[in-house]
């Protein structure tokens, strides 16, 4: 459907412009900075998205914006999860003439002040972390991801009318650091809610201590803010005990290594409940599920090498390539409102216009707010037999559908 | 009124002398060296968008650090593999200061170096002292304990995100990638000239000096322990200095940015450049960059930053396996080859008629029941005796008598488990051997052996060194016009010394070259550099020809003649009979004769301990 | 109680893996008087060769490896690491302990370390990698975890306990009854006499290198399948490793096993050590055991007092 609209628009300019001559103006580079060589994965996925858009923006190979014709190209920088490459790619993006910068998130205090002073746009597509985007002081941060704070409340707005009483345990790397500030203040004001607070250390092996603490403080409910590897850690802990304590987590419980970590036991992954953003529409799951299958018709299905009790083997839903997609899209429409390449016109652009996104719901900016997922837009969903569906006790998550995930 | 003009002349009169110095020292290598600046500082105008100046700066940051540490490793000998982690602390207390940009860039910079510096001097207070694998060892577990701080601590590094560091300016100017990269090539003029001075002046000596016989310099009363604390303390202010202007250049202080990597890859850069050349490291820093640089565009490709690691590892190999000089002293070599009539250096002063020779007063230097025991072995077992001041005398006995071990007790490097050591009637038994070197006690050591690496020049100048008092690291990198005196008036002294021992043609060829006679004459020369008043040779004609005999009975007469009170150790009795107007004769750790030559050769203990009991029975 | 208990176990069952390096370090210490910063980086790439060839590079999830496979992947792992170590002896560390250039074997392991990680990081790219478990330790106890005094625990880290203390009693054994072992003894005391008594010094000291990086590695791969690890947990290995035979000043095996203990519990305990008040927390895990080491090593005898020419 957005294929034909996009040939349609295509084959109308060509009318149009069939009057004037088009010059060649060149290519437009957009710079994708993620951690390609430490997180292949993350890195992919978001590159993916991009190049996926890329893709479809020109089917034809170029994009007309006013009267000249441009090629779209993406180009990858490595970050390797270090802020100060961070820095230099985004140095080098600009010397290269890139006109917007997806990034993963890494180095965002440093680096967009060297992209503002060249007028360049970046969009973070993973990191939620608090203080990274605002509008007023830093016009040319954006972001499409669900935010930490956004995250932590929709947890605290889940869990405490439950009247559970939870122990917070964060791990000690930056994401596990920026979701414990996140939680704090999500569960300021309920502090009889809190069992304990704790800090796992991620180097180590084994998290029992750890787990026997919050179990000693008579929690009834987990919430492990902490990369993939910990939650399993965490998971593998309680369940050797015996303690069948339920756990939830933000988007990283998500991560396939949990599972793959505990693919022993299946059992114990079945209760893990995860927040994360809304991969479906409120229309429905039919714009997903249509770019679910481009995404697999180029790139082919991500498999985890987990199995069902089926059998079956799980894959997982390219979730995280629909942001930077989208992003490409909100680029596009800027140019061409902006109607040229310069930078001014298109970053003053991009707080205009607004896309349909790749899940269907509509994406934009505006001068006041740089989010382009809202905030409270986070859904939950549960593990079951490896793979997760969106849980009835939510007013928003039970509207959801179930995504297959099994090959 | 009159002042001024006075000293506005006197300031014009050394400028004009600092420029005819600079004219006369100048050689074809430094035309070269002053070329490559030049050129450097033209690239942001001529090649500007062409090259990526952050990257040119920030290669330029790392060769600063990488001088200083040619400093620590190449003069001092110090294996020091936590260059990185100074440079670590100068980066992060530099980026906490700069936070929120209440401060400027140059008060952060110095607080980095002192901050480096400090941590420095501690670090090295404990490590030099240990043996050179355990020195390597403790600066690797320190390189990792600040990578690990910096990773377990985000209060302190600001997590993934790090520490983001505001756009700063000096002096007015805005500090973008070109004014760092004009700034850092102004830094490394500076360090360059500073380590260069450093080197080549007192300090630099005595730390190549101790890292060439440990033992030996510490004979000529160098404070060893000391100079190398200085010199590990001042390579980590260098580092630390770099690493504060390289993440204002770099705008975020990353903690994963300084790990192990970091000080491997300035080590590397040290041994590919040549830790014995001044500018080595600086020039390795460019091969290492460039070479990388080449590797990714022509091999790797986009991705080919992650294999710098292994690169590193591999012109390591390269440099070690191919014997380890480094590129700046493979070029000098190669220069040398290629041009050999050249001059390579600056040739000795016309020598004078005769040296003067400086009126000294010899000392009385007694010993009163001296006794050291080696568990239940007795090295010396209650001998006393006293050397007239100026008195040429003699210390002889069968092996392992404890000839040596007396020599030790007398000059300081052992104390007595009982007696005394009286110099000129004051005891200093229990002073240790710098302070009785600077009392005018000094001894040569058994062992053959000198400072390979240094001139016969710095030899003496490196026993000097303890006489001169404006020759500190802070007035040598300055030049100060009372150290170039000192320096010039210690260097003519120097060359009377050496003309005095019959080797001023040798003045400029390192020790390593010249034969082994000529090496413990070096050392001897070392010792007189010292001014002695007490002079203890031990065995100073082992592993002498015959024919070298003479000249050494020579110098010993004409050391007598200055008023030296002379104590020599020796096996060969011709040497002895020849020079000595007293003997002592030493067995099993007693005194057994003590008188004139011929007294104590007819004594029949003597030959006794001499020959054997048996063959007299 | 039980939460000392927790922290005791999983402090030893980290720490059999770090007695064993320690052991590995000791002996190259007294062989050769030099330290090896790559021992941690070999014992690394064995256990990577075994995932390489147990269950190449992709995504890993436990149960999909065979035993047969297995065997024959901890073989070739076991192979890889000990020809790397003794080769990285005859290239990297003989040349320069010869010469007595103490940069040179240090500049020298450094760079085979890193050469060896730098490798691994390329062909492992991923954060974190699962490694399968070919012993059926889930079926004993709960799914492999068995209670004791309130406190739980994996199996697995008994056995791996238990596999460190044979591994270094069957390493003192060696070193004291077999002809090799004595020989190695000789060699420690006196290479030059050693030498003379017709003792081939060098190929067995190449020997002893590489039955070092085995031995550890073995361990290492046992206690590998118990938690998702990284491309840097070698290195890691050898510098606690490294830090326990320091805190012993290089003795004996046992000496040194035991120091290994100690580091694993120490680190273990000092996330929740409580000083003047306050709990230190998790970031002191890696800091403390290596601090502790500096301080070890500055409080050493002076080398002057030794020195006396």
């Amino acid at each position: 459907m957005r294929r034909a609209a996009g040939l349609a628009l295509v084959l109308a300019l060509a009318g149009c412009g069939g009057s004037g001559t088009k010059s060649s103006g060149g290519t437009i580079l957009i710079a994708v900075n993620a951690p390609f060589s430490r997180e292949p994965a993350l890195g992919n996925t978001i590159a993916r998205g991009a190049e996926l858009a890329v893709s479809q923006v020109n089917p034809t190979g170029e994009l007309v914006v006013g009267r000249t014709r441009y090629g779209l190209k993406v180009k990858r920088y490595d970050n390797a999860l270090s802020p100060q490459r961070a820095v230099e790619n985004v140095r080098r993006a600009i010397a290269d003439g890139a006109v917007a910068i997806v990034d993963e998130g890494t180095g965002i205090d440093a680096s967009w002040q060297i992209a503002r002073d060249a007028n360049v746009p970046i969009c973070i597509t993973y990191q939620g972390g608090e203080g990274l985007v605002d509008p007023a002081k830093r016009p040319n941060v954006f972001r499409i991801a669900p935010t930490d704070h956004g995250v932590a409340f929709r947890l605290a707005e889940y869990l405490i009318p439950k009247g559970l009483k939870i122990a917070l345990l964060h791990d000690d790397s930056d994401y596990g650091e920026e979701g414990a500030v996140a939680l704090t203040q999500a569960f300021g004001r309920n502090p009889g809610s809190v069992a304990a607070r704790l800090t796992l250390p991620s180097t180590a092996d084994d998290l029992s201590p750890q787990v026997l603490r919050a179990r000693r403080a008579h929690a009834t409910a987990l919430l492990v803010w902490g990369r993939g590897p910990t939650i399993a850690k965490v998971l593998l802990a309680a369940r050797a005990a015996g303690w069948n304590v339920p756990v939830y987590t933000p988007p990283s419980g998500e991560d396939p290594i949990v599972r793959q970590q505990l693919a022993d036991h299946p059992s114990w992954v079945d209760g893990l409940t995860f927040a994360s953003g809304r991969m479906t529409a409120e229309l429905g799951p039919s714009a997903f599920l249509n770019f679910q299958s481009l995404y697999r018709s180029v790139y082919g299905a991500s498999r985890i090498d987990v199995e069902t009790a089926a059998g079956r083997p799980v894959l997982q839903p390219p979730d995280y390539a629909m942001y930077s997609y989208d992003f490409v899209h909100l680029l596009e429409a800027a140019l061409r409102a902006a109607g040229s390449t310069g930078r001014k016109q298109v970053l003053a652009q991009l707080n205009e216009v607004v896309v349909q996104g790749a899940n269907g719901d509509e994406r934009g900016f505006n001068l006041k707010s740089h989010e382009g997922v809202v905030d409270d837009d986070v859904y939950f969903a549960r593990f079951r037999d490896m793979t997760f569906r969106p849980v009835k006790d939510d007013p928003l998550s039970s509207t959801l559908p179930v995504i297959d995930q099994t090959g | 009124m009159s002042a001024a003009p006075r000293a506005l002349s006197r300031t014009r009169a050394e400028v004009a002398a600092g420029a005819r110095e600079l004219a006369r020292a100048w050689r074809p290598s430094a035309t070269i060296v002053a070329a490559c600046i030049a050129a450097a500082a033209l690239v942001p105008p001529a090649l500007g968008s062409l090259v990526r100046l952050d990257a040119l700066a920030a290669t330029l940051y790392l060769g600063v650090a990488a001088l200083g540490l040619g400093l620590t490793v190449g003069r001092a000998g110090i294996p020091s593999l936590a260059q990185g982690a100074f440079m670590a602390i100068g980066a992060f207390v530099a980026a906490a200061i700069r936070d929120g940009d209440h401060a400027s860039v140059l008060v952060a910079a110095i607080a980095g170096a002192a901050a480096a510096g400090a941590a420095g001097a501690v670090s090295g207070a404990g490590i030099v002292r240990l043996r050179p694998v355990f020195v390597a060892v403790g600066t690797w577990i320190l390189s990792w304990l600040v990578a690990f701080a910096l990773l377990s601590f985000p209060s302190l590094s600001g997590g993934v995100e790090g520490r983001p560091v505001p756009q700063g300016e000096l002096a007015g100017i805005a500090l973008t990638p070109r004014a760092h990269y004009e700034l850092a090539l102004a830094l490394v003029v500076l360090v360059a000239g500073a380590v260069a001075l450093l080197g080549r002046g007192a300090f630099g000596i005595r730390l190549a000096a101790a890292r060439d016989h440990t033992g030996a310099a510490l004979a000529l009363g160098i404070r060893v322990v000391r100079l190398r604390v200085a010199a590990f303390a001042v390579s980590a202010a260098v580092a630390g200095l770099a690493g504060a202007l390289a993440v204002q250049l770099a705008r975020v202080a990353d903690p994963t940015a300084y790990g192990a990597f970091l000080s491997f890859q300035l080590l590397v850069a040290v041994l590919l450049g040549g830790a014995a050349a001044t500018l080595g490291p600086l020039a390795g820093v460019l091969a290492l960059s460039g070479i990388s640089l080449a590797a990714r565009v022509v091999l790797l490709g986009a991705s080919g930053e992650r294999w710098n690691p292994m690169l590193a590892a591999l012109l390591l190999v390269v440099v070690l396996s191919a014997g380890g000089a480094g590129i700046v002293p493979w070029a000098r070599a190669l220069d040398r080859r290629l041009r050999p009539g050249a001059p390579r250096s600056r040739a000795p002063r016309t020598p004078r008629a005769t040296p003067r020779p400086k009126p000294i007063d010899g000392v009385k230097l007694e010993a009163d029941a001296l006794t050291k025991r080696y568990g239940a072995l007795a090295a010396l077992d209650d001998v006393s005796f006293a050397l007239a001041a100026g008195s040429v005398n003699a210390l002889v006995g069968p092996n392992g008598s404890g000839k040596t071990t007396a020599l030790r007790l007398l000059a300081g490097t052992q104390r007595p488990d009982a007696g005394t050591v009286l110099l000129d009637g004051r005891d200093v038994t229990s002073l240790p051997t710098s302070a009785r070197v600077e009392l005018g006690v000094v001894r040569t050591l058994q062992a053959a052996g000198s400072f390979r690496e240094l001139t016969a020049l710095e030899h003496v100048l490196a026993g000097s060194a303890l006489r001169r008092g404006y020759a500190g690291p802070l007035r040598t990198v300055a030049r100060t016009p009372l150290a170039r005196t000192e320096e010039k008036e210690a260097t003519e002294r120097a060359l009377d010394v050496l003309a005095f021992l019959g080797l001023e043609a040798a003045a400029n060829v390192r020790a390593g070259e010249l034969s082994g006679f000529e090496q413990r004459l070096l050392m001897l020369a070392a010792a007189l550099g010292t001014e002695p008043r007490v002079l203890l040779l031990d065995e100073p004609a082992a592993g002498a020809a015959a024919t070298d005999l003479p000249r050494l009975a020579r110098i010993v007469e004409s050391i007598h003649e200055r008023g030296i009170t002379i104590l020599l150790v020796e096996h060969d009795l011709r040497l002895v009979r020849s020079v000595a107007a007293r003997v002592l004769v030493l067995d099993a750790g007693r005194l057994i004769a003590d008188g004139s030559p011929s007294e104590v050769s007819r004594e029949p203990a003597v030959r006794a301990a001499y020959l054997g009991r048996r063959s007299l029975a | 109680m039980s939460l000392a208990l927790q922290v005791v176990v999983t402090g030893l069952g980290a720490g059999g893996v770090y007695g064993l390096v320690a052991i590995g370090h000791t002996l190259i210490y007294r062989l050769t008087g030099i330290l090896h910063f790559a021992l941690g980086d070999l014992i690394g790439l064995g256990v990577f060769s075994t995932l390489l060839v147990a269950a190449g590079t992709g995504a890993v999830a436990q149960p999909s490896v065979g035993a047969s496979r297995f065997v024959v992947a901890l073989a070739v792992g076991l192979a890889v690491c000990a020809a790397a170590s003794a080769g990285s002896y005859v290239y990297a560390i003989q040349p320069y302990v010869t010469r007595g250039w103490t940069l040179g074997w240090a500049a020298a392991t450094v760079a085979v370390a890193f050469a060896i990680r730098t490798t691994l990081q390329a062909v492992f790219s991923r954060s974190a990698y699962v490694f399968p478990d070919p012993l059926p330790f889930r079926r004993i106890g709960r799914e492999g975890f068995v209670t004791v005094a309130g406190a739980s625990i994996q199996v697995r880290t008994f056995y791996v306990i238990a596999l460190s203390i044979a591994i270094a009693a069957l390493a003192t054994l060696t070193l004291e009854r077999t002809r090799f072992g004595r020989a190695l003894q000789a060699v420690a005391a006196d290479a030059e006499g050693a030498r003379i008594v017709g003792i081939p010094v060098e190929r067995y000291i190449a020997l002893a290198f590489a039955a070092a990086g085995a031995v550890a590695a073995i361990a290492a791969v046992a206690a590998a399948p118990s938690a998702p690890f990284d491309v840097g947990a070698g290195t890691l290995l050898g510098l606690k490793g490294l830090v326990a035979a320091l805190l012993v000043r290089f003795g004996s095996p046992i000496a040194a096993f035991a120091a290994g203990l100690f580091v694993g519990v120490l680190e273990s305990a000092a996330a929740g050590l409580v000083v003047y008040g306050h709990q230190l927390g998790p970031q002191w895990r890696d800091v403390v055991p290596l601090a502790l080491a500096l301080l070890l090593l500055f409080a050493r005898r002076p080398r002057f007092a030794e020195l006396v020419e």
